[in-house]
């Protein structure tokens, strides 16, 4: 196990900003930490960092206890902060080396890691330049490769693609797939349910405080859903067909339409090969067949009563 | 400690690359030392008074006449008084009235004879009215001769005997031989002043600097990396101590070889009074912007307050506060401690003032310093 929290509790008067928290990353994962704002996801990282005072619980990172190892812990982790946390007096390669030196990296092994963070995020044509020089696309890649320089175990993200061009988040999208093919660990969090679930091997859900969910994608859907709707295109179609496909084991519901023909079906039913036969041997013809699933959308708004940016 | 010298290094880097707050921090005094300098140095002229011209009348023919007369034509007095002798009470009345003389200095027959009898004596001046600060010169310098007779015989009486008192003008002598000068022309006193405002203005760099490199998300990023908190602010504190130090070196170096400023000749403690309001500046930067947690509220505080210290300590102008309050404000002011040490210093006032103030100024950095790591650590939790 990489990082194992457990009962995680943070408290700010009487709010419970982390609510006995648990939580575990297997080495070589994404984790998706998913929830709105105030979830407590920026506080659970804060105190991971030892950023913030832990008021119950305890975190392990590398098998260590993150607060009493944490010189030790804190050598092995990246942190790409929410905010860009960057000097924009340093230049780019200036960055990168303070952010290399403070993680212990020292002379030519320095030099080397710098490039090769600068060449990771595709700034090193641009390493002796000032960041108030670059767009906040370019800025957001800087953040990455000063959390890149050491060759973290673990990298923790924080919305690293918040408030940028598409070219810049899909360059920062193959940077964190880089990383995790490398053999990084993962904490990512983000508002962007497309980029979790594009991204992530696991996630988890946070709501007030508390861990709601956890698990992969497949789970998570499996968790608000019982059924799976077959939008399905035809040359024709009557009633007698309607009824056929009503009889196949597993079909809850059957209703055609301006040439569609909608199915309900139980999810796990595997009848879709019975419900084509039926249609074929009618002689109607199959134009295109769409299975909707799930979305993690919909699953974060069953499970909190609210859409992930509210 | 490598991580702490790494923080020190780049924001020593950061903050020359800042050239904007550097030529605010550099010419700012420079110019308005020049300008102040320069308009208000009318202010600050002191004429030459010369030697006041006193009648001087001996009746006295007993054993002490002469210790008068040799302590009223002395070397040292000439620079003070022009003694004229008088024949006569007429003569010295006559010259009085013609206003040839400012006082005439009278002792009687029996000055002698009654001072050893122990009876009360005097020595009379008649006076010209209407100038009543040469006639305060007069008076002072009588009264130190009667202070130093009355100690010697106060001597001779308790048995230590053999005492001739012959004159009391050694408190001149007395002075520090560091002392240079008797008081500071327009350009020496702002000099002073404008170098303890700005270096007070260097706040401003360790309220930004800690602001960014301590609380906001640059600051929240270095935490996370393994330095140790510690390293961490002290490196922060050490880079913006060196840098205003540098400053307030050049501003010095800057006035006294091309201003001509009198800083004296005691420099390692003006040095060590500079040093030491540095760390005043940078602890209450930080202490501010630990307490409020925002850079921007921290710079509007700093740019109220530190004028208003500047003003009650008489930086801007030369101001002197009556009652007790007022006074006893002056003295919460650090602009008003360190000016207080540089000029005592310079100008050979007493050293345990400028110790005092000396002191004051290490409490006070001793205290904005703790509170900010009070504040830190009360943020934490």
């Amino acid at each position: 196990m990489l990082l194992e929290i457990k009962g995680l509790v943070k408290r700010y008067g009487d709010v419970l900003a982390v609510d006995h928290a648990n939580i575990h990353i297997q080495e070589g994962e994404i984790l998706g930490l998913l929830g709105p704002n105030g979830a407590g996801k920026t506080t659970l990282i804060n105190m991971m960092l030892g950023l913030t005072r832990i008021d119950g619980g305890n975190i392990n990172i590398f098998g260590k206890d993150s607060i009493r190892y944490a010189e030790a812990v804190k050598k092995d982790i990246g942190i790409v902060p929410q905010e860009l946390a960057i000097y924009e007096d340093l230049t780019a390669a200036e960055n990168v080396l303070f952010f290399g030196r403070l993680y212990g990296l020292r002379g030519r092994q320095l030099h080397c890691r710098v490039e090769e963070a600068l060449s990771f995020v595709g700034l090193d044509e641009r390493s002796k330049q000032y960041p108030r020089t670059f767009s906040g696309g370019m800025k957001r890649r800087l953040n990455i490769a000063c959390a890149v320089v050491h060759r973290p175990r673990l990298m923790i993200m924080d919305e690293p693609t918040v408030g940028i061009d598409p070219q810049s988040r899909n360059h920062i999208m193959d940077s964190v797939k880089a990383l995790h093919d490398n053999g990084t660990t993962i904490l990512y969090t983000s508002h962007y349910m497309e980029e979790v679930e594009e991204l992530c091997t696991r996630i988890v859900i946070m709501d007030k405080g508390r861990v709601i969910a956890m698990g992969t994608k497949e789970e998570l859907k499996d968790l608000v859903s019982t059924e799976e709707k077959m939008v399905i295109k035809l040359s024709a179609a009557n009633f007698t067909l309607v009824d056929k496909i009503k009889k196949i084991n597993g079909v809850k519901e059957c209703v055609f339409a301006e040439k569609e023909l909608t199915v309900i079906v139980d999810k796990n039913s595997n009848n879709i090969g019975r419900i084509i036969d039926a249609i074929t041997a009618t002689g109607s013809e199959v134009y295109a067949l769409n299975v909707e699933k799930p979305t993690l959308e919909s699953v974060f708004l069953t499970l909190t009563g609210r859409t992930l940016r509210d | 400690m490598k991580r702490m010298l790494t923080i020190f290094k780049f924001t020593i880097i950061k903050n020359l690359r800042d050239t904007g707050s550097l030529l605010h921090m550099l010419l700012m005094p420079i110019v308005l030392i020049l300008i102040l300098g320069t308009a208000l140095n009318p202010m600050f002229q002191h004429n030459e008074i010369s030697p006041t011209v006193v009648g001087y009348l001996n009746k006295d023919a007993g054993p002490l006449d002469g210790y008068f007369d040799q302590f009223i034509k002395s070397e040292d007095l000439r620079q003070v008084l022009n003694v004229a002798m008088m024949e006569s009470n007429e003569e010295g009345h006559e010259r009085l009235q013609a206003g040839e003389i400012l006082a005439l200095i009278y002792l009687d027959e029996d000055f002698s004879r009654r001072v050893l009898a122990g009876e009360k004596t005097t020595i009379d001046i008649t006076a010209r009215p209407g100038n009543p600060l040469r006639l305060s010169i007069v008076e002072n310098v009588l009264e130190s001769f009667i202070h130093g007779a009355n100690a010697t015989e106060a001597l001779n009486r308790m048995g230590a005997g053999g005492h001739n008192y012959v004159h009391t003008v050694n408190v001149i002598e007395d002075l520090p031989v560091a002392a240079s000068g008797i008081m500071p022309g327009s350009m020496d006193y702002y000099a002073v002043t404008m170098l303890v405002l700005f270096i007070m203005y260097g706040a401003l760099y360790s309220s930004s600097g800690m602001g960014e490199s301590y609380l906001a998300a640059v600051g929240k990023r270095i935490k996370g990396t393994p330095i140790k908190a510690a390293e961490h602010y002290l490196g922060l504190v050490s880079a913006n101590v060196i840098t205003v130090f540098v400053q307030a070196l050049i501003i010095f170096g800057f006035t006294r070889y091309f201003y001509g400023a009198n800083w004296g000749m005691n420099l390692p403690v003006v040095f060590a009074i500079i040093i030491t309001l540095v760390f005043v500046s940078v602890g209450l930067g930080t202490m501010i912007v630990m307490l409020t947690r925002s850079e921007t509220l921290a710079t509007s505080i700093l740019h109220v307050i530190i004028p208003v210290f500047t003003f009650i300590a008489g930086g801007y102008i030369k101001i002197s506060f009556t009652g007790t309050v007022l006074p006893a404000l002056q003295h919460l002011s650090p602009n008003y401690l360190a000016q207080t040490a540089i000029f005592n210093t310079v100008y050979g006032g007493p050293d345990s003032q400028t110790t005092a103030m000396l002191g004051g100024l290490i409490l006070i950095a001793v205290g904005t310093f703790t509170v900010s790591m009070l504040a830190e650590r009360r943020a934490w939790n």
